[in-house]
């Protein structure tokens, strides 16, 4: 008898505790903040601990936070900040479990993409209130201080979730040495290398590239290293320059097109002169070992003019632009920082949120080292700029060019966030596929179909 | 005069049962916590439509109509790769381990060092033996493919081909036998050496005796290595630390059932359809090991059982 009114106990703990786990759980108050509650004169002595969560395994990311840290505490000196971090691969789970736990930090580092998760799930604080409170006031004016593309790829649905703390863009990073010795022309005065430049120059100089390798014994070296047709910041601004598209405007799958097959057709043609690699096969070149001429990335320059195979060899210019279509594009994208709804003290985040903005939390995070653009339009003279120090014999002014052509996979805004990482893999998957000479276009075609098709159950 | 009996036998129920619970407490909690509850929370999840651990449409049963309807190619596909994987990679694995075992089950000099050779691949992680394996697999630089050129033979894809992959992923698991041989013997080590005299009177053999002796006797253990890979083989999700695509490798040929379940319900953050995904699969792992016990009837116990 003992025994089974133990268990009855037992099973009724059991039962409770598994009904409070798997209750689902969701913030009442949604992401809006009351434009009344927004206070931008925040006490300056006052005493608070914000905490941050910031990339792992990304030392600068931790360096440039603890820079604006120090200059925050010039004004806020009281103010304390914990970091914790977040691995980028397994981004949403993470975000997911520390936000039903009730631990996930005040701010919270984002980018282009997974801001549409913070937004639909109603994790990110809309920002929108501050941001016009701060222009009320006269402390900023998106439209005139910064790059507003950056602050308009932050947005979701009309309302910004994140603030860009550098202006993020697709740029070529090109190896002076190697296009020098294929006999370019690298002359300022003459020279088709240069911000603004097209596809055709793009792959004119690719010709002149390939055919130096091959005379030199670097027959297995490719001219363009293997991740321009392996990143969604690379090859979805190439297939929308094409007039084709993932998806049309009412989120139906559209990448069955004659402009897709346009598109792919070109990337062949890349493969077959062997530009870039047949992705069946393994590349054996990189541009970080200085065995490729051009690298597409929107990462800093000081992550690569140090390296040894490529010190004083490098420099930077505009994305190509495709004029198939009439309508280029330049991948971009934003690294920045959202406010988590449940943050004890908003205003406190914002007021960091806003220095990061500021002329001065601009230069103190280009102190660092890490060499972003800026997002600040008065600093974008990287000759004078601390973002741009070190590096002033280099073109640093390719980030900033073409803000008219700039793109992010916007293509998430159209469809429930739930499909990203289907999405994103269906159009790596069609680029890869494009790639692989053992397939055909229309192969690659249909397989994207059913990916996206597969995606959107 | 009843509440007091009954307050009397439950302080002497636990007065005499209070260290074993306590031994166990840990343990239960363990379970509770981490099994009990997830599995439990996974069952309610699996009717909860739109589920992303959030917020949920409604309760139906529509995660389970979808697998069978809208989302059937990915099922079908995946649960047919795995269900290949494991037809193939269990008697391959049983059979390597089990003559890998027979081979260093013997007292000849230096044998100690060949069963801790064999053994040592199954100290290494899983996921670290998966990335050595994806490197030495490579196709322009892999050290298989090296030697390849050496010799002038050109390089063999491994998983840079849908036609190889799943071929490379039973070569890569031979790395692994180690585990199954050492369960091999310590079934050898059981077996009385008696028996194998009883033979050698008879005038039978090595052969004999392992015909008539070693497989009969190791029975038991050949059917708990059944059990346990059958289970394993169909859990497996290894591929998604080697293979490309996401772990579902070219053309979708290395697609386990395990991978889409991580991938629908962690990646996606579908959670109601991954929960409903895995309670599906339960049940089908269930059928199998019922069916596996049911036929049974060929393992020896012993006289006695």
């Amino acid at each position: 008898m003992m025994k089974k009114i133990f268990s009855l106990i037992l099973m009724l703990v059991f039962l409770c505790t598994a009904a409070v786990g798997c209750a689902p759980r969701r913030t009442p108050g949604g992401t809006t903040v009351d434009p009344e509650d927004v206070d931008l004169n925040i006490d300056k002595n006052i005493t608070e601990e914000i905490s941050i969560l910031i990339p792992s395994g990304n030392a600068n990311e931790k360096t440039m936070i603890d820079a604006l840290v120090e200059s925050f505490n010039e004004i806020y000196p009281n103010v304390t900040f914990k970091y914790s971090y977040v691995a980028v691969n397994s981004y949403e789970n993470t975000i997911r479990n520390l936000f039903r736990t009730g631990s996930l930090d005040d701010i919270v580092w984002t980018n282009s993409p997974d801001l549409y998760y913070l937004a639909d799930k109603e994790i990110a604080v809309n920002l929108n209130p501050f941001i016009e409170a701060s222009e009320k006031a006269g402390v900023f004016t998106v439209e005139t201080d910064f790059y507003k593309e950056f602050f308009d790829v932050a947005s979701v649905n009309g309302g910004t979730y994140a603030i860009p703390r550098s202006a993020d863009s697709v740029v070529t990073f090109v190896n002076k040495d190697i296009l020098a010795k294929a006999g370019v022309d690298l002359d300022e005065a003459t020279t088709v290398v240069k911000d603004g430049w097209s596809w055709d120059d793009f792959l004119s100089v690719c010709a002149k590239v390939r055919t130096y390798l091959d005379q030199n014994g670097m027959s297995n070296f490719y001219v363009c290293d293997a991740n321009l047709t392996a990143w969604l910041s690379t090859n979805y601004p190439i297939l929308r320059s094409y007039g084709a598209d993932m998806l049309d405007a009412e989120g139906k799958c559209a990448i069955d097109s004659q402009q897709t097959r346009d598109c792919l057709n070109m990337i062949r043609e890349m493969v077959e002169k062997r530009y870039i690699v047949d992705t069946s096969k393994e590349s054996a070149s990189s541009f970080e070992t200085g065995t490729s001429a051009f690298l597409f990335q929107s990462a800093s320059i000081s992550l690569y003019a140090n390296r040894p195979a490529l010190k004083n060899k490098i420099d930077l210019v505009s994305f190509p632009l495709i004029q198939v279509a009439q309508s280029p594009k330049i991948g971009s994208g934003i690294a920045g920082y959202s406010i988590n709804v449940n943050a004890k003290n908003k205003n406190l985040c914002w007021a960091f949120l806003n220095h990061m903005l500021s002329y001065d939390g601009q230069q103190a995070m280009g102190s660092n080292g890490l060499n972003l653009a800026s997002i600040r339009k008065d600093l974008s003279d990287y000759k004078v700029a601390n973002w741009g120090k070190g590096y002033e014999s280099i073109n640093l002014a390719a980030y900033l060019y073409g803000s008219e052509y700039k793109i992010a996979p916007d293509y998430l805004s159209r469809v429930d966030v739930s499909y990203k990482s289907d999405l994103d893999r269906a159009l790596k998957t069609l680029f890869n596929n494009a790639c692989n000479m053992s397939k055909t276009v229309e192969e690659a075609i249909s397989t994207c179909v059913k990916d996206i098709k597969n995606a959107m159950i | 005069m009843i509440m007091e009996k009954k307050s009397i036998q439950l302080r002497k129920f636990f007065k005499t049962n209070y260290t074993g619970w306590l031994f166990n407490l840990p343990l239960g909690i363990g379970l509770l916590v981490f099994t009990f509850i997830p599995v439990i929370c996974s069952f309610v999840y699996s009717f909860m439509w739109k589920y992303d651990g959030f917020t949920f449409d409604a309760w139906n049963f529509k995660n389970y109509i979808q697998m069978f309807t809208a989302d059937w190619d990915e099922v079908s596909r995946s649960f047919l790769n795995t269900v290949l994987y494991a037809i193939i990679s269990i008697p391959l694995g049983l059979i390597t381990s089990y003559f890998l075992a027979l081979l260093v089950n013997t007292g000849l000099k230096g044998v100690k060092a060949f069963r801790v050779l064999y053994y040592l691949p199954v100290t290494i992680p899983a996921v670290v033996g998966g990335l050595l394996w994806k490197d030495m697999f490579g196709q322009t630089y892999g050290i298989f493919n090296r030697i390849l050129g050496v010799v002038g033979i050109s390089p063999f894809p491994f998983f840079s081909n849908a036609k190889t992959s799943l071929f490379s992923v039973f070569v890569m698991n031979l790395w692994s036998v180690g585990g199954g041989m050492i369960l091999w013997l310590s079934a050898f080590k059981n077996i009385d050496k008696q028996y194998y005299e009883a033979v050698q009177i008879e005038g039978g053999g090595r052969w004999a005796g392992f015909l008539h002796i070693t497989i009969p006797m190791s029975t038991p253990m050949i059917f708990y290595n059944v059990i346990m890979s059958t289970i394993g083989s169909l859990q497996y999700n290894g591929t998604l630390t080697f293979a490309p695509n996401d772990g579902r490798g070219w053309d979708d040929s290395l697609y386990m059932y395990a991978v889409k379940i991580y991938q629908d319900a962690i990646k996606s953050g579908n959670i109601g359809y991954g929960s409903a995904l895995a309670w599906v699969f339960l049940i089908v792992i269930a059928l199998i090991t019922v069916i596996l016990f049911k036929t049974s009837k060929w393992v020896f116990y012993g006289e006695e059982a």
